[in-house]
């Protein structure tokens, strides 16, 4: 039984083009964010989404709590599917949204105590002192934090704030968008452990939103790649980091820098850079950069098959052990 | 061996604040010798920032320089008069700063601004675009004659990049100075400026200090690191023995926490319990002991910088075996 699913989600933003496509609707042109998104999240499971800035991490996040209306696909959420504004509301009594930078997403002027009630008041929830004690407890807090304000906090606090709203309307799903960014080592591995503690605690869900690959290897069960827009790999982590099966994840997993100066990367595993949206190439998105390109890639739009069991691959040319031919 | 191009000698730095007077660095020495990259590794707060910005004395106004010294080719920078310093700001010592939106004038092209960071050179203005030509397509630009023309604005982050690296290397420093270079960068891109500093290390014959709280750039780019933690110097090391042969306990701990170090995934994560002492009122012992498994009584009085080989030395009671 699946928790979230998502089959063929698209978006497009209308582009402003000036007063004349605003007399003349037909003409407006629209700029595809991504498309064709389409994967499961199992209860309990934790789902990597990696990809480089501008590949529509963090807006495909939005999308899938209803914070951006899409333009085609279907969500389904607890099994039911979620298409109108009240059906978002009420799917985000039941998940949570963990924001990439933790101190801005706080209020500045509301008490950590305030900002933790807030979710309860919106939900109609009854938001007693003893709720808020016990979720500062649950991230590891002193119940006093609860008169402090954002400003007095480390980013390391501000983190475990960010996590104790996320779970104080109890939810089934947390979507946390880049949850250690900006951190630093020692303390990325205090959140990370506190996240995979409740996970266990609460039979949490979570989709983990991130471009920092040696983070995201130790934290979920499955990851997906996303390049401008589209998935190009899902699979089990632990098999798509020993041997990735696209090309694009090959040359992501390559280009991390090793804390090892015995390994040193001798070659680049990829030049130049992520195209601009506006910009994207046509058929397979990666063909501009792919090291394998071939003739049909220009010309076909590869689709996300199973190459072998649980390992989905958008590629013309990948194969179960990793040889593009 | 060759004599240091740059010597930061017993340097103490404190910040004058509205909460009262931090130390920000504490006895902090380095010496970089031509053909070297120094790696300077630390987490928030540590001082490496500060240490940075005092080779280039470009210490903000509420910085106090109380001892030490920071000698280029021998003589001391911090006490030359401003003028001295200015001309070798950019001449001798270039930096590259961690965000190269901002270290950009967004109302001038690229050319322009390449062209008045020249404005020493007695050369005719076609001159000094020809090199900055020269230098962007070293610095791998795909098409250096329409970067010359663009804004700021219309490159992106990895772009930028490549042309502050271009802007520092104009006027053929001895030291360069790259303040966190990667960190606003993904990592294809963060591969391929990582790529260019190496490469560029053949045909430049200063010394580079690279500035980073990423131990896999420190891994791939250096030869010599120092470690540092509560504005002191509590480890340096060529990189081998420094990922393999450890010597302060907080090196150790910093190895350990990085997720890239694990071959196989984990589920608990390590980290350094506790956190940084207030550098209002260090502590006069080791500053380290309250978070270091190893600490004992002896941790409550000033540690040792203990040698332990002529290329390795850490700033620990319990550093080479000593009880």
């Amino acid at each position: 039984m699946t928790l979230l699913s998502v089959q063929n989600l698209a978006l497009d933003l209308p582009l402003s083009g000036g007063l004349l496509s605003a007399l003349n609707p037909k003409s407006r042109r629209t700029l595809q964010i991504f498309a064709d998104v389409s994967f499961t999240l199992n209860p309990g499971e934790t789902l990597g989404l990696v990809g480089e800035s501008g590949s529509g991490k963090t807006t495909l996040a939005r999308a899938l709590l209803g914070l951006t209306p899409t333009t085609n696909g279907t969500i389904h959420f607890d099994q039911t599917q979620r298409r109108t504004p009240a059906d978002f509301t009420a799917m985000r009594a039941n998940t949570a949204m963990m924001f990439q930078d933790a101190i801005a997403s706080l209020s500045p002027r509301m008490t950590i105590g305030a900002l933790l009630a807030e979710p309860l008041i919106i939900h109609r929830q009854p938001a007693p002192k003893t709720k808020i004690a016990q979720m500062l407890a649950l991230v590891g807090l002193p119940p006093d934090f609860a008169n402090r304000y954002p400003h007095e906090l480390s980013g390391g606090q501000a983190r475990r704030v960010g996590v104790a709203r996320a779970l104080v309307l109890n939810p089934k799903l947390v979507i946390a968008d880049e949850p250690t960014a900006g951190l630093d080592v020692s303390v990325q591995g205090e959140i990370l452990n506190l996240m995979t503690d409740l996970k266990t605690r609460l039979n949490l869900s979570y989709l983990i939103i991130s471009h920092n690959l040696a983070m995201v290897r130790h934290v979920s069960d499955r990851i997906a790649v996303m390049y401008l827009g589209r998935l190009v790999e899902i699979g089990p982590t632990r098999q798509t980091f020993a041997q990735p099966l696209h090309p694009y994840s090959q040359s992501l997993i390559a280009s991390e820098p090793l804390p090892d100066p015995r390994k040193r990367r001798q070659d680049l595993a990829i030049k130049g850079e992520i195209p601009s949206l506006l910009n994207r190439p046509k058929a397979c998105v990666f063909q501009s950069r792919c090291p394998h390109v071939q003739p049909i890639c220009r010309t076909d739009p590869p689709t996300l098959r199973e190459i072998s069991p649980a390992r989905f691959v958008r590629c013309h040319f990948a194969t179960p052990t990793g040889a593009l031919t | 061996m060759n004599p240091p191009l740059l010597e930061i000698d017993t340097l103490n730095i404190t910040y004058h604040t509205d909460h009262g007077t931090l130390s920000a660095l504490r006895g902090a020495s380095l010496i970089a010798r031509a053909g070297e990259v120094i790696g300077i590794v630390g987490e928030s707060g540590c001082g490496k920032s500060t240490l940075a910005a005092s080779v280039i004395n470009l210490l903000p106004q509420a910085a106090e320089v109380t001892s030490g010294a920071v000698r280029y080719k021998g003589q001391d920078i911090l006490r030359l008069p401003p003028e001295a310093q200015r001309a070798l700001r950019g001449q001798d010592i270039a930096m590259i700063f961690q965000d190269p939106m901002t270290a950009f004038n967004p109302v001038l092209t690229m050319g322009a601004q390449l062209v008045d960071f020249q404005h020493a050179a007695q050369i005719p203005r076609a001159e000094k675009m020809a090199r900055a030509r020269a230098l962007l397509t070293r610095a791998g630009m795909p098409d250096p004659d329409l970067t010359l023309r663009r804004y700021p604005h219309q490159l992106s982050g990895g772009m930028r990049q490549r042309v502050a690296i271009a802007a520092a290397l104009l006027m053929n420093p001895t030291i360069l100075v790259a303040d966190e270079p990667t960190t606003a960068l993904d990592v294809t891109m963060e591969a391929q400026i990582i790529h260019l500093l190496r490469d560029l290390r053949s045909d430049y014959q200063g010394a580079v200090l690279v500035i980073t709280h990423h131990l896999g750039v420190v891994a791939e780019l250096c030869d010599r690191v120092y470690v540092m933690y509560a504005g002191e110097v509590v480890e340096e090391a060529l990189v081998d023995d420094l990922f393999h042969a450890p010597h302060h306990p907080y090196t150790s701990a910093l190895i350990a926490c990085d997720p890239g170090h694990f071959e196989q995934a984990t589920p608990i994560l390590p980290t350094i319990q506790g956190r940084l002492p207030d550098l209002r009122n260090p502590p006069k012992g080791c500053s380290f002991a309250p978070r270091c498994p190893l600490a004992s009584e002896i941790c409550a009085t000033p540690p040792p910088r203990v040698q332990i080989s002529p290329t390795q030395s850490a700033l620990c009671h319990k550093a080479g075996g000593r009880s």
